[in-house]
């Protein structure tokens, strides 16, 4: 591993957050709107408590087996054809992952700003910009993604102008919706928070892989808080109504309140360049992860040379939607799979690494690692 | 180790080689001879020193005839020599050239040496080699002493509160000009010849127990390594030991300010200097650290804030506004407030151009006009500032080429470009504007955020000797947040910056018995 693709403590969170954070928080809080109306806000939560659970037990498989990834040890604690089936499962999962982000952005890109550039072309530009940082090493991402970071806070900044329209009365009456009606409505909206998996593969890379869990859980808890203020802020901005009928709220909702003193007008667009980076650094980590996967499933250093064929992957397979409600069904479908991956795949490899001739495993594990340390002082 | 003689090419291809000098010294003479390929300005003084009642024994004097002070040559040396060796009245056997050393020559600097090679580098850097006839050994005596350029204000990074003067040429002058600042023991500079054929003094200077070993042995590292011809400036230098050559930005700190080097040096960077250049190098370098001014450590920390916050902005400006301008004009008008929006339309009524065009236009003459006039002389140069920005301008205005507000987005993009305090990343911040354009004119905002984000992801792919080009920003270093943007009163920079990984981190608040000089060098040497 070479120094360009280590990762500091200090960064997981970063990683954590650009990854999650991006195109499907736009389409978050109309889905929720749509599928539970004033409950959406409880069905969030819910979604929120899964996922957070989902990511203690990642994080527990990551720590388990510090300095490896996924695709080290899921052969050895699966069998080697289980273990490899499984690798290349999660391969398309993070493959179709970026697909899925890079086709919703080409929508809305579409959309807001160039209404008569064929989607293709969207697609290919941003495309091969991410390969670009993605070919570079993880150490470079994370720096950029720091930079984006601090990008991602210049929209809340306008939040004291919702105070004026703000209603708190849309948020009331809570729990009409039945519990089916919201769990439906929490599944269907965990694919906006899909993300926290990547830590299978890039934690063994952080500088502290034994203590991943609580920079991950501030990561996790920092972008939720931000996609629930910006769903708070849509539906009593905007009204629960309205909010179902929009695709974007996030934009149109600024449209509402003036913005005193600014140069420009429509700052609905000027706030999608936000989302642009928001995207970017989701691709990129996305690239990144998918290709290293791949070069550590051939045990090869880096994953460099994967970049643009997964990236040509991606394109292909994000062109497969016909209209935004294959769209829709496919990001839920692939909600289904993290859950799979989280509350099936990782519950498994944690109980078959503690049964499975623990000692041996444990110890097997452990001897690169102290020679790692004689290494590097 | 470093020495290697280009003219004679045996020597080159075998470092080891020693040559031993002859016993007999119409050997030697021919042998120097010889090796400089009897160079017209090489000048050969042979005499004899008479010792009154035993024998003359023949001598030569050898040096490069405008390297050398004939002052000095005449009183310290051949004066000397011709008249005071008379009083050698020991027995025949003893050590005439110890003598000569130790109680006739009264130059400050010389040393004996019998290695050939040594002797011809010596020579090279203008020194005078004495040799005496039955010696195989050589005084080398150092007399140099050549024309330079006195000591003036720094052009290219003037400030209005702190010192005027900046490096010239000649690097003992400029080694001088930092150990006047730096009166600390442990202020290192080590000397050594780059060059096949120029042989020319690199000094590596560097604070021992502030600067980190790592950081000195990878810059000593990276120096040996070079193997050009000649070092013309320390230009060459830079260009050969950055990270990333292939980088628009520069990931090694140029400055032709002494002040700067003593604030780099006890920060724990490593400086590095070389003759005939009046620009020193300083490592490792991030961006914010050339984005900052000297006078930001002079002045009050509220002037100073307020100017850094108007550099930092004036830098974006700089990198964004003729492609934001041609986002709006010709993908997104519906940003424009209507009022402006009607005036802008009215005002490119009847313009032939799109929008790029009209601002490549626009923007390359200015780099024209800049070119211009850093080529012409003086106060031909500000004229053609004038004509240019002006009369250019408001000519193109009304002959219909461009538009009015074009010209405020150039003129705003100039002046801006010249806050940047560093020249050559203003250099890189010039041309990542021209590719800001290209992406903006073919995918409007999209297309400009895109290429930002390019920027950006190459950024964060630089390192400057192992440090992020993007730090204190990236990875995040609160610590060394108070040295960014906003520079915190000097109360409480008690910390070097985390960056430079230093020795000893604490810069204030440290009186140690002895070892305090080193603190609180930015800005507080008066006292």
């Amino acid at each position: 591993m070479s120094a360009r693709d280590k990762l500091l403590t200090q960064e997981v969170p970063v990683i954590i957050i650009n990854m999650i954070y991006g195109i499907g928080t736009i389409t978050l809080p109309s889905l929720l709107a749509r599928s539970a109306g004033p409950d959406g806000i409880i069905a969030y939560l819910a979604a929120v408590a899964v996922y957070i659970i989902g990511t203690v037990l990642i994080i527990l498989l990551v720590q388990r087996f510090p300095n490896h990834g996924l695709a080290d040890y899921s052969p050895m604690l699966l069998g080697t054809v289980p273990g490899f089936a499984v690798n290349l499962l999660f391969t398309l999962y993070l493959i179709f992952l970026v697909s899925a982000v890079m086709r919703a952005f080409a929508e809305v890109t579409k959309f807001f700003l160039l209404p008569r550039t064929p989607i293709e072309a969207i697609m290919l530009s941003m495309l091969f910009t991410t390969s670009i940082l993605a070919r570079n090493g993880l150490q470079p991402i994370a720096r950029a993604c720091q930079i984006i970071l601090y990008v991602f806070f210049i929209p809340f900044l306008v939040i004291p102008l919702f105070v004026s329209v703000f209603d708190t009365g849309e948020f009331l009456p809570l729990f009409q919706e039945k519990p089916a009606v919201i769990a439906k409505a929490a599944y269907n909206s965990i694919f906006s928070l899909t993300g926290v998996e990547i830590m299978l593969v890039l934690g063994s890379h952080s500088e502290n892989s034994k203590r991943l869990m609580r920079p991950a859980l501030i990561g996790v808890a920092i972008v939720l808080t931000m996609i629930l203020i910006a769903v708070v802020l849509a539906f009593g901005s905007l009204s629960v109504d309205q909010t179902a009928k929009l695709t974007d709220p996030l934009f149109e909702m600024i449209k509402y309140v003036p913005v005193p003193y600014s140069i420009l007008e429509r700052i609905d667009i000027s706030f999608y360049t936000v989302w642009i980076a928001a995207t970017y650094s989701t691709l990129v980590i996305g690239l990144f992860t998918a290709s290293h996967h791949v070069a550590e499933i051939f045990k090869l250093d880096n994953g460099k040379g994967f970049v643009f064929p997964l990236a040509a992957v991606v394109y292909f397979l994000a062109l497969i939607p016909k209209n935004e409600n294959e769209v829709l069904a496919f990001n839920i479908m692939l909600g289904a799979a993290w859950l799979a991956l989280t509350f099936g795949l990782v519950p498994l490899l944690l109980v078959l690494s503690k049964i499975r001739n623990p000692k041996g495993a444990k110890k097997q594990m452990q001897q690169p690692q102290k020679k790692n340390r004689k290494a590097n002082p | 180790m470093y020495i290697r003689l280009a003219f004679d090419k045996q020597c080159l291809e075998s470092e080891a080689v020693f040559l031993k000098l002859s016993k007999r010294i119409h050997h030697n003479v021919q042998f120097f001879k010889q090796q400089f390929n009897d160079s017209t300005d090489l000048v050969v003084r042979q005499f004899s020193i008479s010792i009154p009642g035993i024998r003359e024994i023949a001598g030569a004097l050898i040096f490069f005839e405008g390297l050398i002070s004939s002052h000095l040559i005449t009183n310290a040396v051949l004066d000397p020599i011709l008249h005071e060796a008379s009083r050698f009245q020991q027995p025949i056997d003893a050590d005439i050239l110890s003598f000569l050393k130790e109680s006739v020559l009264t130059n400050a600097e010389h040393s004996e040496t019998n290695d050939a090679n040594k002797v011809v580098l010596a020579i090279m850097m203008g020194e005078a080699a004495l040799l005496v006839d039955g010696y195989n050994a050589c005084l080398t005596i150092a007399v140099q002493d050549w024309e330079h350029r006195a000591i003036q204000s720094p052009e290219s990074e003037g400030v209005v509160r702190g010192p005027r003067d900046s490096f010239v040429e000649a690097i003992n002058r400029n080694l001088m000009l930092i150990r006047r600042r730096l009166r600390d023991p442990s202020l290192v500079f080590e000397r050594i010849q780059i060059g096949n054929r120029g042989q020319n003094d690199v000094v590596i200077a560097y604070v021992k127990d502030i600067a980190n070993e790592e950081l000195v042995n990878e810059v000593r590292k990276r120096l040996n390594k070079i193997d050009m011809d000649v070092i013309l400036d320390s230009g060459y230098v830079e260009q050969m030991i950055e990270d990333d050559w292939w980088s628009l930005f520069n990931t090694v700190q140029d400055t032709e300010r002494p002040d700067e080097v003593v604030a780099g040096l006890v920060e724990g960077r490593v400086a590095v200097l070389v003759d005939n250049s009046p620009f020193a190098l300083l490592v490792p370098s991030t961006f914010n650290s050339q984005m900052l001014s000297p006078e930001d450590y002079y002045v009050r920390w509220p002037a100073a804030n307020f100017v850094r916050l108007i550099r930092f902005i004036a830098a974006f400006v700089a990198f964004l506004t003729p492609s934001l301008y041609i986002a709006l004009i010709s993908f997104h008008p519906e940003m424009i407030p209507t009022q402006l929006s009607l005036s802008i339309a009215a005002s490119r009524e009847g313009l032939p151009f799109p929008s790029i065009i009209e601002a490549l236009i626009m923007e390359l003459s200015l780099e024209l006009l800049r070119e211009a006039g850093i080529r012409l002389p003086g106060p031909i140069g500000q004229t053609v500032g004038i004509v240019g920005g002006l009369i250019i301008g408001e000519a193109a205005v009304n002959a219909g080429i461009v538009s009015p507000i074009m010209v405020i987005v150039v003129a705003m993009t100039a002046i801006a470009g010249f806050i940047i305090p560093t020249y050559t990343l203003s250099f890189g911040v010039r041309i990542s504007r021209f590719f800001l354009m290209f992406v903006t004119s073919i995918l409007g905002l999209y297309g400009l955020t895109l290429g930002i984000l390019v920027v950006l992801g190459h950024m964060a792919t630089l390192t400057s000797f192992g440090v992020s080009y993007l730090s204190p920003w990236a990875p995040l270093s609160l610590k060394d947040l108070h040295d960014s943007v906003i520079r915190s009163p000097w109360h409480g920079l008690k910390k070097r910056p985390s960056y430079t990984k230093a020795d000893d981190p604490t810069r204030q608040g440290q009186r140690m018995p002895k070892k305090s000089k080193k603190k609180q060098n930015r800005g507080k040497q008066k006292q």
